[in-house]
């Protein structure tokens, strides 16, 4: 189902409404990662740190404002953020822990947004931290055998490439638009200092890689990374206070999927959800400018594209080889930074990470893959897991400058 | 690997009819609203009743989609085919099929119900799922 949105308002005035009606609003302050990548000798503590000091240098603020930490990760041991913040100096204050899956990172953000939304606190921090290099033994993830679907022999490249079949048989896509997806996302990593992969492929590169489960090969798989994200949120009046470029949250929504057995109740999570975001935020996804969607398979981009509405439901492997989700294409800069496939995935933090490359876009910092008139931003954070359900969390927020 | 031991990927989504030399697969059905759901519940995840019965789905379905997994968990053989079989009660099923080669695989195909290993379990269990085969 392609979210039709009507254009209720031009842009200048949706704004103008989102900034009026939001008396409570929360903007991004500062935003700071370390690279992504395989770095088993660094601890999630050193990781941790690292983004942190990054995103309150960015901010500009003394650490001491801080009144709530929110922290996602999927693999670490309790108490992570508690263990990450003490030697900050960080502590006293309340710090909730959050695992939402591959979403963990976009749901402590969000968790930051709605205490400042609800003036429980005027600044917060958020972070996403992970370590898979220590957590685990093996490339793919381990489900858990006691889901049916698991002990099947489901896998996650699986559920995707069930996904792509029927994309191929509905629409016409072809595996060579799906391995697009991955050319265009490592010469955007190109450009992106934090991200895994520095290096182009070319489209018979991707197609040539092992095939994992068909038509997904190893190059249209994302990669287990170890890696932290972190991002100051603060209210309007600490956002005034504090920073002269703030990036404004002007929606955030978010949900979990709906049992899937039954053919008759079976819906697009990231449709629905991105309806409640655009609504909020009274902005179609016409007025999107750049665009960070959880693409941890070649296929997901595809997918994401129609569900988020950037492009007809069908066109999404069509629109992807015309170039339509190119940095300064036709249509909306998809996953500027590399995205999950490029930047690499180290769980909790990717949802983080995708903010900060929408504020680096916004404010016009994102040397060598800067999108031209950067206004508006959307980003999509998912996971998975409880395969009955489609998606265990999806977080959808939309940011302005 | 000698197998000594099979044993069934979930007890209580099987039925054996003494009658027959088929098995079925179990869904459960809810008293108050009739949705009829799979795996079965002990009560109705469409209107939170408590009273659910277990009733035999048909043993005939047709493939949604389908993908052929190359790599897998530790105790899965691959290559092998997982699909979304579509049944006349409306539910859709992730399963695998059997009994078909790579290149007569097709969305739409029509395909019944057998009991066979997917995975092993150690060194000498093997665990018996539910697949789907061409008619
Ligand atoms: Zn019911």
């Amino acid at each position: 189902m392609m979210v039709m949105i009507p254009r209720l308002l031009a842009l200048n005035s949706a704004l103008y409404n989102g900034r009026k009606a939001m008396s409570h609003g929360v903007a991004v302050l500062g935003v700071g990662m370390t690279r992504f990548g395989k770095m088993p000798e660094r601890t999630p503590e050193d990781l941790g740190h690292e983004a942190i000091r990054a995103a309150i240098r960015d901010a500009g603020i003394d650490r001491r404002k801080i009144q709530a930490a929110f922290v996602g990760s999927v693999y670490l041991p309790f108490g992570i953020g508690q263990r990450i913040l003490k030697d900050l100096g960080l502590t006293g204050i309340p710090v909730i822990n959050v695992e939402n899956s591959c979403a963990s990172g976009g749901t402590a953000m969000r968790e930051a947004y709605a205490w400042i939304k609800a003036e429980l606190c005027d600044v917060a921090l958020a972070l996403g931290v992970e370590s898979l290099s220590r957590s685990l033994s093996s490339g793919m993830i381990p489900l858990d055998l006691d889901d049916l679907a698991a002990a099947m022999g489901l896998v996650m490249p699986a559920a995707y490439a069930l996904a792509a079949r029927r994309h191929m048989e509905e629409y016409g896509t072809t595996p060579e638009q799906f391995a697009l997806v991955t050319v265009k996302s490592r010469s955007n990593a190109c450009h992106n200092p934090y991200a895994y992969f520095h290096q182009e492929l070319s489209l018979n590169e991707v197609l040539a890689s092992r095939m994992i489960a068909d038509p997904i090969t190893k190059y249209q798989c994302t990669v287990n990374a170890d890696g932290a994200a972190a991002a100051i949120l603060g209210s309007e009046k600490a956002a005034r206070q504090y920073t002269a470029r703030p990036v404004s949250i002007v929606a955030s929504a978010m949900g979990s999927g709906k049992l899937r057995d039954r053919i008759c109740a079976l819906e697009d999570t990231a449709a629905r959800i991105a309806h409640e975001a655009y609504e909020a935020a009274g902005i179609g996804p016409e007025d999107i400018d750049v665009c960070e969607l959880h693409d941890a398979f070649s296929v997901a981009q595809v997918l994401y594209c129609e569900s988020l509405g950037l492009c007809p439901k069908g066109e999404g492997g069509r629109y992807t080889q015309a170039g339509h989700f190119d940095i300064n294409g036709e249509k909306v800069a998809v996953n500027t930074s590399g995205g999950l496939l490029s930047r690499g995935h180290p769980l909790g933090a990717t949802g983080i990470a995708q903010l900060a490359e929408l504020v680096w876009q916004l404010r016009g910092e994102a040397a060598g893959r800067q999108v031209d008139q950067c206004k508006v931003a959307l980003q999509h954070n998912s996971g998975g897991g409880v395969f009955d359900i489609q998606t265990n969390a999806c977080v959808i927020q939309i940011l302005t400058h | 690997m000698e197998v000594k031991k099979r044993q069934l990927v979930r007890p209580d989504i099987f039925f054996f009819p003494e009658s027959a030399d088929s098995p079925y697969l179990l869904g459960s059905s809810c008293q108050a609203c009739k949705s009829v759901h799979f795996p079965p519940k002990n009560s109705c995840p469409s209107c939170f009743a408590m009273e659910t019965e277990r009733v035999a789905l048909s043993r005939r379905g047709t493939v949604y989609s389908y993908a052929i997994v190359r790599q897998t968990q530790p105790g899965f053989q691959a290559p092998y085919i997982l699909a979304y079989v579509d049944l006349p009660e409306g539910i859709r099923l992730l399963t695998q099929l059997t009994g078909v080669s790579e290149n007569k695989l097709s969305i739409g195909m029509d395909v019944e119900l057998v009991l066979e290993p997917v995975r092993h379990d150690g060194d000498d269990t093997e665990i018996i799922g539910f697949k789907f085969r061409p008619l």
